[in-house]
């Protein structure tokens, strides 16, 4: 709340389910309570967020003639409210906006014109490296459980810390996959991965690691002229090496569900 | 993973890094694998310490901070600061610990959730990339591992048994290196026995068999067979050229070397060696250098050599010398290496 009083423009990223339309409501409603004027849009085409801006805003949508502005006359109309009334705007899902409506949101920013916008890996262009960042980092294993606790007890269902413990294992600090675990656990599915983004790492370096370890010795030992270790060492480079390349041409793992 | 393969893969990494087949370490091992299960109470680990297992499940998520690199290094510094400030059992149970709990959650990276190997950090280590080839627990395929794991340890305990991994190695591509560092590792502890295969360097017989290796000289070795002494080889001074050498660890010995002074004095000082397995070395001037007479064997290695009055010795055997010197008075010093076997 602080920083987007302070900074005005602010852009929340994280991965999908780590809660940025939670927060963006959170801060909606006190934005709200303390008397600002806020216009929360859902991610939809850019006249209709245009519309839902003006109607918020008491902005007129027709003309003087009666027709419906177009979405130029709309962004120039909210464009003129704007600058001269405070209004905090509140973009969810910005990265599907269109690319005319988020230079819209450029304009609006030069204006200062608060802005909060939410997105899901946004790409590094226009709008998005404009705005300061502040990216959701995954919750502790505290405020999961927690989440889980809470899920758990709406669903009716009373579950042993030695299930949460391992409910845990796949929720990678998001709270969407700790509700998903919850909801998995209730109807009695076994699923032992989590889809989270970059909770998984591959340690196949580390193995490739032991084999130029190996690689090492061997010069060790043709340095000490030990016959033994200069050929143990060999076949243990390529076995880890071996052992490596084949864990490299496993078929991958496809992308959708 | 199964309790049995964790308990088989414990045992099999504290034998491959040990190179132990002693069971007692094997079973810490095995055990110790078990460890790393004990922040869920619902694994064998966690019902025994019930208590711990219960206050960790509540606190961190199952495979995170017992299986990672901090958790074995609280193992480590604790039991390796227990043993160093109370050392009532041996530091191989202590390795043997370590080692186990290492593998235990290192065997869970190839598990479909992976271990939090880097805890603090919330990242699950695992391999392979594909979740689908990865093991499931009582998966049919980790009946398999199994069947693998128990026919490779099977194999380890095998080798472990006849000396470790390299000396199962050095036997088989049978190279001096092995050989001496075998001589090196066990040599002052037991008697070691270098089985031969090669020929004559004076005429190209070929020659097969054990020999006691009584000292280690140039790449080769000084080897007695049939109180016959022998150089083995690739020296030019070999008198036996070795194809193939292999070497076994025999009856415990214990070697003595000690330096002898004579000052004109007759060969008496070294009378309490007679009868024993007893070589010297150095050199030493005789009085009488004419009523030495040397009757080498073409095939046998030349330990004793005369030049002048100064009589040469190079791992000489003792009751050769006795007889050749008795008569003489002797100025010099010598090197007396006495092997006491065990029986």
């Amino acid at each position: 709340m602080a920083s987007l009083k302070a900074a005005q423009q602010i852009l929340i990223t994280s991965s999908e389910g780590m809660g940025k339309t939670f927060l963006l409501n959170q801060v909606s409603d006190r934005l709200t309570s303390e008397g600002f004027m806020v216009c929360k849009i859902e991610k939809s085409s850019p006249k209709i967020m245009l519309t839902q801006m003006a109607n918020i805003l008491g902005v007129e949508t027709k003309s003087l003639e009666g027709k419906s502005l177009t979405s130029d006359g709309l962004k120039a109309a909210v464009g003129q409210y704007l600058s001269v009334n405070p209004a905090f705007l509140l973009f969810d899902d910005a990265h599907l906006i269109q690319l005319d409506f988020r230079h819209w949101l450029k304009t609006m920013k030069e204006l200062g014109v608060p802005l909060l916008l939410a997105a899901t890996s946004p790409p590094r262009s226009d709008i998005f490296l404009n705005l300061p960042r502040i990216e959701l980092q995954p919750l502790t294993d505290y405020a999961i459980r927690e989440i889980m606790e809470t899920a758990a007890l709406a669903k009716g269902i009373n579950l042993k810390p030695s299930i949460f413990a391992q409910l845990l294992e796949r929720t990678g600090g998001n709270p969407m996959f700790a509700k998903r675990a919850i909801d998995e656990e209730f109807i009695g599915l076994t699923v032992e991965v989590s889809d989270a983004t970059g909770l998984y790492f591959d340690i196949l370096p580390f193995i490739g690691l032991v084999a130029i370890i190996f690689i090492c010795l061997r010069f060790i030992g043709l340095g000490t002229n030990n016959t033994a270790l200069y050929i143990f060492s060999g076949i243990g480079a390529s076995v880890f090496m071996g052992f490596t390349i084949a864990m490299r041409s496993l078929p991958r793992e496809n992308d959708r569900l | 993973m199964m309790t049995l393969t964790h308990l088989l893969v414990g045992s099999l990494a504290t034998g491959i890094f040990l190179q132990t087949p002693q069971p007692e370490i094997l079973l810490v091992g095995a055990i110790a694998s078990m460890l790393p299960d004990v922040d869920i109470s619902t694994s064998p680990t966690g019902r025994i310490l019930s208590p711990i297992s219960r206050f960790l499940e509540k606190r961190f998520a199952h495979r995170s901070a017992t299986h990672s690199i901090v958790a074995s290094g609280i193992v480590g510094v604790v039991s390796y600061g227990l043993w160093l400030k109370f050392p009532l059992i041996p530091l191989s149970f202590i390795h043997s610990l370590n080692i186990g709990y290492f593998s235990g959650w290192f065997l869970d990276c190839f598990t479909k959730s992976g271990v939090e190997m880097f805890y603090p950090l919330p990242l699950r280590c695992v391999c392979p990339k594909n979740r689908n080839l990865r093991f499931s627990t009582g998966s049919s395929q980790e009946y398999f591992l199994i069947a693998f794991l128990v026919a490779i340890a099977i194999w380890i305990f095998q080798v472990n048994s006849n000396g470790g991994l390299m000396t199962e190695f050095n036997r088989l591509i049978a190279a001096p290196s092995g050989v001496e560092e075998l001589y090196n590792q066990k040599g002052g502890n037991n008697l070691i026995i270098a089985n031969v295969e090669g020929v004559y360097a004076s005429d190209r017989t070929p020659v097969k068999g054990e020999f006691e290796i009584i000292a280690a000289n140039g790449n080769g070795f000084i080897v007695l067979r049939d109180n016959e002494i022998y150089k083995a080889g690739n020296d030019a001074d070999a008198n036996i050229i070795t194809q193939r050498i292999t070497g076994k660890v025999s009856k415990p010995a214990v070697v003595e070397i000690e330096t002898i002074n004579f000052l004109d004095e007759d060969i008496g000082k070294l009378s309490k060696y007679q009868g024993k397995e007893a070589y010297l070395s150095g050199s030493i001037t005789v009085d009488d250098p004419e009523s030495v007479i040397l009757n080498p064997h073409p095939r046998e290695y030349q330990a004793i050599a005369l030049s002048g009055s100064t009589v040469n010795l190079n791992t000489a055997p003792i009751d050769q010398v006795i007889p050749l010197l008795s008569d003489q008075f002797l100025t010099g010093n010598l090197s007396v290496k006495q092997l006491t076997t065990n029986n």
